[in-house]
């Protein structure tokens, strides 16, 4: 995952909060996950025009030592699972 | 006057359920 990728979710995934659990969730057709509070932060600002480097940056206004390669090794997962596509610059 | 900044986790996600959940979900 470059610092430049700009990640999104893909067409077939829903990000979403489940008041009644209090739990960010990931549905795909296939699959239900659940996300802690900084994945779904990450996740929110996947858009497809924020770059990685963009959403760390974004991050750090709102957490304490926000670790680049924690947000890389995480989105990368993500693209495995096929949750996310990327689009290099 | 500077703005809390939340503690960093990891970020992370596991999942826990099938199709059939995915349904009663949404």
């Amino acid at each position: 995952m470059h610092p430049s990728s700009r990640p999104e979710l893909t067409s077939h995934v829903r990000l979403t909060f489940d008041r009644v659990r209090e739990q960010h969730l990931l549905l795909t057709p296939e699959a239900v996950s659940v996300l802690n509070p900084t994945g779904a932060a990450v996740l929110e600002l996947c858009d497809g025009r924020r770059s990685v480097a963009e959403i760390v940056q974004e991050l750090r206004g709102r957490y304490q030592q926000v670790a680049a390669d924690e947000v890389a090794r995480f989105l990368t997962r993500l693209v495995g699972k096929r949750y996310l596509e990327v689009r290099d610059a | 006057a500077q703005p809390e900044l939340a503690a960093w986790e990891t970020p992370d996600f596991e999942e826990v359920g099938c199709a059939a959940e995915v349904t009663m979900y949404v």
